[in-house]
């Protein structure tokens, strides 16, 4: 099958050639087609690199628009909807203040909503006051708001709360033994992943106060500033640490569907993937464990991560179906003998 | 033009990425830079630009370019004046133009002033209103990462039919991305050639580029 483009188009030669990559390997003689048409000319060899840096570009909004796509979905009013109001202005309106009425009684009950996202998805959505939260991947929370008290239980992943102010009404998300008050700021919180992993807390902006509320008694609070990092154990006290603001902007780089690394180690890099997709990326070579890796990643592309780690570090990156393995290059050759 | 070297043909991810981040969003710049000063050199902006991203792609390390804007405005420059000084008739008032652009500093770029949600929020408006099949392939693909074959069951089509949705939506992001997007950020009809995928003549079927053996 031949794609349709001018063969003088370079822009639509280099497009299929990318969208070729992008349907899986190409093979050996496909290969030296695409090298023998990148290499003839610079001119095709810059039409191919910014036909990549588009589908970069695509793969990095990813995230905003799946969220895009589903709070769209929430505002549509069916057309039946639509021509029904119409008609019946009247009993509309009687209709409308009925629900107002029962919205105002809502008010004083406390409302519940929950959220949860899946693998590989981030929503970012308004809460009844205004406020913002951004789940991360696989994040589970309920929202619980009463007239004098804006609750959230976070269960499991990660959330970033853009908390609107107001003093009359904390801002209080839960989880595991800790808590964490707000009037109005910007901060995320991380549920701990099993029994021994601690609750983080990043401060964007503003401040919050953190408690450890182990046996149900509120105790060792500490505050936290714009730019501060905690994490609460249990049964161990809260440390505080200060961070850049870039630093504060990487670890949040995921509500842009993106990774950041500066410095942490290949295998904690290899576990923060798989929040965000089936890919599992396991390191062969022990001794590569603790190598320290920086740059900024597609989340949902492990595979990506793992060529450009095998290419800094001298490995080899190889998949067995939805595993990828890391090891050294030498580990085949004695596999051989 | 010039021949690239096989060493350097690989693009990774990292660098497509960089070059998503920082020399995309300045395209449009870099173009009505081109085009103000260029027009009576006769280079093709176009030609230009794909010899600046070859030059960017092919760099050894990106980590050092702390201003990618004067980098690139200095990559045009030398471009066009190789390719001035490899022209057969030598314009010389395309020689003047670029003393004159020469004296010039060139302004901070437009990247630093658009902030990279706004980015992205321009790029999700252009996967909008991109045709609709060829959109359904491109969100099923990168929103929701099915592979190309699973697009395929899902919507009832053949593979190579996918591939060609996807190439399409490269190309005519490709296109709205470099020339700058409408005021509310969606692809014009008027502004898109629909040539390939859909629209191409027979004659140019005939002579398609065969990207498979």
């Amino acid at each position: 099958m031949t794609p349709d483009v001018d063969p003088q188009d370079r822009s639509a030669v280099a497009a299929a050639w990318v969208a070729r990559e992008d349907r899986g390997q190409l093979e050996a003689g496909e290969r030296g087609k695409r090298d023998a048409w990148l290499s003839a000319d610079s001119r095709q060899f810059g039409a191919y690199a910014r036909a990549r840096a588009v589908s970069a570009q695509a793969a990095r909004v990813a995230a905003t628009m799946r969220a895009a796509e589903t709070s769209h979905e929430n505002i549509r009013v069916p057309r039946s909807v639509r021509r029904w109001l119409r008609s019946f202005g009247l009993a509309a309106m009687v209709a409308a203040a009925a629900w107002l009425a029962h919205m105002l009684f809502l008010a004083t009950v406390p409302q519940t909503h929950e959220y949860r996202t899946s693998r590989g998805e981030v929503l970012r959505m308004p809460l009844p006051d205004g406020s913002m939260v951004t789940l991360d991947s696989a994040t589970e929370l309920t929202v619980i708001y009463t007239p004098d008290r804006r609750g959230i239980r976070l269960l499991r992943g990660e959330a970033l709360f853009d908390v609107v102010s107001d003093r009359a009404r904390p801002f209080v998300v839960s989880s595991a033994q800790a808590t964490v008050t707000a009037v109005g700021t910007s901060f995320s919180v991380a549920a701990p992943q099993d029994a021994q992993d601690a609750v983080r807390v990043l401060v964007r902006e503003g401040r919050v106060d953190l408690a450890d509320t182990t046996d149900g008694v509120r105790q060792r609070v500490a505050r936290l500033e714009a730019n501060q990092t905690a994490a609460a154990r249990p049964g161990a006290p809260i440390q505080v640490q200060r961070l850049q603001p870039k630093s504060v902007q990487d670890q949040l780089a995921w509500r842009e569907g993106m990774l950041a690394f500066h410095g942490d180690t290949l295998a904690t890099a290899a576990r923060r993937f798989r929040r965000y997709s089936d890919v599992r990326i396991v390191i062969d070579e022990p001794t590569m464990e603790g190598r320290r890796v920086v740059g900024l990643y597609s989340a949902n592309d492990p595979v990506g991560f793992a060529r450009s780690v095998a290419l800094s570090l001298g490995l080899v990156a190889e998949r067995r179906g939805n595993t990828i393995h890391l090891r050294s290059p030498q580990q085949t050759s004695r596999g051989l003998d | 033009m010039r021949r690239i070297d096989d060493a350097t043909l690989a693009v990774s991810e990292q660098r497509a990425l960089w070059l998503a981040t920082h020399v995309l969003p300045n395209e449009p710049a870099l173009r009505r830079w081109l085009c103000k000063r260029m027009a009576v050199c006769g280079v093709d902006a176009d030609d230009v630009v794909q010899e600046v991203y070859a030059v960017l792609a092919g760099l050894q390390d990106v980590a050092e370019i702390r201003d990618p804007w004067a980098y690139l405005i200095a990559c045009a420059r030398s471009t066009v004046l190789n390719t001035l000084r490899r022209a057969r008739i030598v314009r010389i008032e395309a020689f003047a133009s670029l003393d004159h652009l020469d004296a010039e500093e060139p302004s901070a770029g437009p990247e630093r002033h658009v902030n990279a949600h706004q980015q992205l929020r321009e790029t999700l408006a252009l996967i909008q209103s991109l045709p609709e099949k060829c959109r359904r392939a491109f969100v099923l693909r990168r929103v929701h990462g099915l592979s190309q074959r699973e697009i395929a069951q899902r919507m009832g089509i053949s593979e190579n039919t996918v591939e060609k949705h996807i190439c399409k939506g490269i190309r005519l992001l490709a296109q709205a991305m470099g020339h700058g997007t409408n005021s509310d950020g969606s692809i014009s009809d008027g502004s898109i050639s629909e040539r390939g995928a859909d629209g191409g003549s027979a004659q140019t079927r005939s002579t398609g580029y065969d990207t498979r053996r």
